[in-house]
């Protein structure tokens, strides 16, 4: 009955974060834990250490966005990469895995990148791709090192995070080169790198070019000298990129800024709320046991290792789509190795479909967290932004049926 | 009467030691008190941090937890004097100590609310680096990891004279890779489950800190139980804790083997060295207990039992 | 009543205005610390402890006031499949609807962000070492009133359009 009320709230348009709050303030009373552990938990989400990344990274996402930056990246781009085809996808990709791999979290590479990377491809790639393509790419940076999931995977799987990432690394690959693929299948027009009207920039705008291609190189720099950690990346990444738009190319004024922060952080908080809710929620997930449940009543059917990948995918998208990755690992992976252990399925093995299908989980309707956020930041309907998904959802679930049953296709022999 | 379920939480994995044998324990509570008490483990950090799992308990959504030291301080800080850096010099010390003031502290938890069944430790805790040590002067150009949120460690090594960064255990093994700490310390059952052998080379043969913990029900669960059935409860915890705590020094043999095979490599630091870190460390007690995380009274009273020992 | 709608919308504004200013201001104070803390750890190898915290409690606020923004400005997360195609009239009727129950959730959510505000200020909880942890908490409930206010202007203001 409530659940009907809560489902016709959601199609008349009701906020997403109202009905998590309703939800989770209903199913507290019933399972008769105090309410105010709802806010407690809220509040909890000023502990999350990854916490700064998003508001900065989201900042500098627009700032770049909001200057003339992707006219400059595109002329770098179809300058000195001239013999790639499709350079600009390559490019976009490549700011997609790296931002994904380094922050560990999709959604933040949405935010911070989505708009650049649409305008950077807008007149070669139909809208419906490039929001799909936006929504989906940021995960494929789960798979590379430094990836705060497959760290916390190996932790707990007790396997060596080194040897992870290795072995990570030819999946990861392959699935980069069929993005690539399925894009140049689907740009518009030829392949052949377009003859752009952009001029070279010139004086102080050629001076930000340069600046603005070096900050990547930066990142890596800083981060694998342990000069950096992650989150003080995406504060002096603001510092940089303020400073090169602000007074080096000169594209934005001071009242830009406002206007840049009030729009960012508008975002952030719509996502941020969700995602206080979400912990509430979580919560009341673990308390209930709720994963061990379906996975009991799953564990029951399986009885050979064909039927465990089955199982294994089903129960995993079902998790991915309630819990965010870092929950998934801690609650559901102690519970799974035992039963892949039984069917002789390697950890290793085993993480790289975990981490895949987590990241499916991240664009599954009806709660997504990857669809929210780029249905905000495009503001687009999510059912758009489902839409748009599918291609890269379809693709993405082939790709973990041949991981799961041709794994020698993918990983390195021992 | 009415049947009890508690639910408690723990940072130790589904699997470990404690997990089982407080399992155990729990099996033979609902064995004994015919179903009327029942235990639910919450493991694996799932309720979250030590301090999410107080407030929980605060709240009534869990009624206990397995605690170590610092994350009881929020709302008991005296367990934490026994993990003061450097306070115990050998096993002898730490079994005097001991002997005379667990039970104190235990009534103390009891007067915070809190019904322990024991003291467990979980053995000494180890320096760890990537280079070898040997004495104190190669130290105070390295960067010293301190437990995020552990003011006690963090003041402690700041007397040492040592650099300490402070950082969430999570992030110590890509923080010890990219070199943003040098130097890390923990049991050495912990460095193997947290994989900072791939990284680490050598570890140094002196225990630096003694660890401590235990198994707490809050009181206003505790006490809702019949008498009968409080005794069955306490008596089986009593017992799983007793086990455990004499566990230590064979699980860290056992990890000491494996980091060994692994190559760990174990480096003596010369004894002039050690006498002026023991001076240094009496000199700067008094600044600690200042501070407000630590119960001073219980402090001091357990260096002055320590002194009037080692006077002897 | 028209003049009291007329001055809540009118400080809402200015409120907004205040929290997109300060949003500003410590996203800039949030680049200096970090600054700060690498300079005094590659250079002196010092950490200043609890600043990480600190930073971390900033980025919460910083978060609240944008939620705040987000139900000002009407960017929450929503699907919009439905109400697109609903006639004027309907759209009139999903918004009340919408804001009506926005208002049950904001003033449930505050009043129990208050009792953790209580809870908190019983106990004596502290934030890394120095600060109280209830000062530090009064944002969440801000920010749930400020979500029940604005719904209820919102509910208003659709209420008078129809007259
Ligand atoms: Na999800
Ligand atoms: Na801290």
């Amino acid at each position: 009955m409530i659940f009907l009320l809560f489902l016709l709230l959601f199609i008349i348009g009701a906020p997403i974060y109202s009905l998590i709050a309703g939800m989770t303030l209903t199913s507290y009373s019933e399972a008769e834990i105090p309410l105010v552990v709802i806010i407690l938990e809220f509040f909890n989400m000023s502990n999350i250490p990854m916490l700064l990344a998003l508001p900065l990274f989201t900042l500098t996402g627009y700032l770049l966005a909001k200057s003339e930056a992707p006219k400059r990246l595109i002329y770098f781009s179809s300058t000195f990469f001239k013999l790639i085809p499709n350079n600009l996808i390559f490019l976009s990709l490549f700011l997609a895995i790296f931002f994904g791999a380094i922050t560990g979290s999709s959604g933040i590479t949405i935010i911070a990148f989505g708009s650049l990377v649409y305008s950077l491809l807008n007149d070669r790639f139909s809208d419906n791709y490039l929001y799909g393509f936006i929504t989906t790419s940021g995960g494929l940076g789960l798979l590379f090192a430094p990836s705060l999931p497959m760290i916390l995977y190996a932790i707990i799987a007790e396997i060596p995070v080194y040897d992870f990432f290795r072995f990570a690394i030819i999946p990861g690959m392959v699935l980069i080169v069929i993005f690539y693929l399925h894009s140049i299948f689907l740009s518009k027009g030829s392949i052949q790198n377009r003859d752009l009207n952009i001029k070279a920039p010139k004086n102080n705008k050629n001076i930000a070019m340069w600046l603005e291609v070096f900050l990547p190189i930066a990142v890596v720099i800083t981060i694998y000298n342990g000069l950096l950690a992650i989150t003080e990346i995406a504060a002096f990444a603001v510092l940089y990129i303020f400073i090169v738009e602000f007074f080096i190319s000169k594209d934005l004024k001071k009242e830009d800024l406002i206007i840049a922060v009030q729009e960012s952080m508008t975002l952030v908080g719509a996502i941020f709320i969700i995602l206080g809710l979400s912990l509430a929620s979580t919560n009341l997930i673990i308390d209930q046991q709720i994963p061990q449940l379906i996975f009991e009543y799953m564990s029951q059917v399986v009885g050979s290792k064909f039927s465990f990948f089955v199982f294994l995918i089903i129960f995993l998208l079902l998790i991915g789509a309630i819990l965010d990755i870092y929950s998934a690992i801690i609650i559901v992976l102690p519970i799974l190795l035992p039963l892949a252990s039984l069917y002789e399925v390697n950890s290793i093995h085993l993480g790289i479909l975990f981490i895949l299908l987590m990241e499916i989980g991240f664009i599954t309707p009806p709660i997504g967290l990857n669809l929210f956020i780029a249905s905000n930041k495009f503001q687009k309907s999510i059912t758009q932004i489902y839409i748009s998904t599918i291609p890269f959802f379809a693709i993405l679930l082939l790709f973990v049926l041949l991981v799961a049953y041709f794994p020698a296709l993918f990983l390195l022999p021992h | 009467g009415q049947n009890t379920e508690f639910k408690i939480a723990t940072l130790a994995p589904e699997g470990s030691a404690w997990m089982q044998r407080f399992s155990t324990a729990a099996d033979e509570i609902y064995e004994q008190t015919d179903g009327r008490v029942s235990i639910r483990y919450y493991a694996g950090g799932v309720m979250g941090d030590e301090n999410q799992v107080l407030q929980k308990m605060r709240f009534g959504q869990l009624n206990g937890g397995m605690f170590t030291a610092s994350g009881l301080i929020q709302r008991y800080a005296g367990l934490n004097n026994y993990t003061i850096p450097f306070l115990f010099r050998d096993a002898e010390e730490v079994n005097n100590v001991r002997e005379r003031y667990d039970q104190i502290l235990i009534d103390q938890l009891g007067d915070a609310g809190l019904k322990s069944f024991g003291l467990i430790t979980g053995g000494y805790a180890y320096v760890f680096s990537k280079e070898p040590i040997e004495n104190l002067q190669q130290l105070s150009s390295l960067r010293v990891w301190s437990p995020e949120g552990d003011p006690i460690s963090f003041s402690a090594l700041e007397n040492l004279d040592l650099s300490p960064i402070e950082m969430p255990i999570s992030d110590v093994l890509l923080g010890l890779q990219t070199g943003l700490v040098d130097i890390v310390s923990a049991t050495t059952s912990a460095a193997l489950i947290l994989q900072w052998h791939t990284i680490v080379r050598y570890m140094v043969d002196l225990p630096i800190l003694y660890t401590i913990g235990t198994l707490v029900i809050d009181n206003r669960a505790f006490n809702r139980l019949s008498p009968q059935d409080q005794l069955i409860v306490a008596t089986h915890l009593n017992n799983a804790s007793l086990d455990l705590d004499a566990l230590a020094e064979s699980d860290h043999q056992q990890a000491l083997n494996v980091l060994s095979q692994f190559g760990l490599q174990i480096t003596s630091i010369d004894q002039n060295s050690l006498d002026q870190w023991y001076d240094r460390v009496d000199e700067g007690i008094d600044q600690i207990s200042l501070n407000r995380n630590i119960d001073t009274e219980s402090l001091e009273s357990i260096y002055s039992f320590l002194n009037e020992y080692r006077a002897q | 009543m028209k003049l009291f709608i007329d001055r809540c919308t009118a400080l809402g504004d200015k409120l907004r205005k205040a929290e997109a200013l300060f949003c500003t201001f410590l996203i800039g104070v949030i680049v200096i610390i970090i600054t700060l803390q690498v300079l005094s750890r590659n250079f002196f190898s010092y950490s200043i402890q609890g600043l990480d915290a600190i930073v971390r409690m900033m980025t919460f606020y910083i978060a609240m006031f944008g939620a705040i923004l987000a139900t000002h400005f009407q960017r929450h997360i929503s699907i919009d499949t439905f109400s697109r195609f609903a006639s004027a009239k309907y759209r009139y009727f999903l918004e009340c609807i919408i804001d009506i129950w926005c208002l049950i959730i904001a003033f449930s959510l505050f009043y129990f962000s208050l009792e953790l505000v209580q809870s908190s200020f019983e106990f004596g909880d502290i934030y890394t070492g120095e600060i109280s942890l209830w000062i530090l908490q009064l944002i969440i409930p801000y920010m749930f009133f400020n979500h029940f206010m604005i719904h209820l202007m919102n509910l208003i203001n659709t209420l008078a359009r129809k007259k």
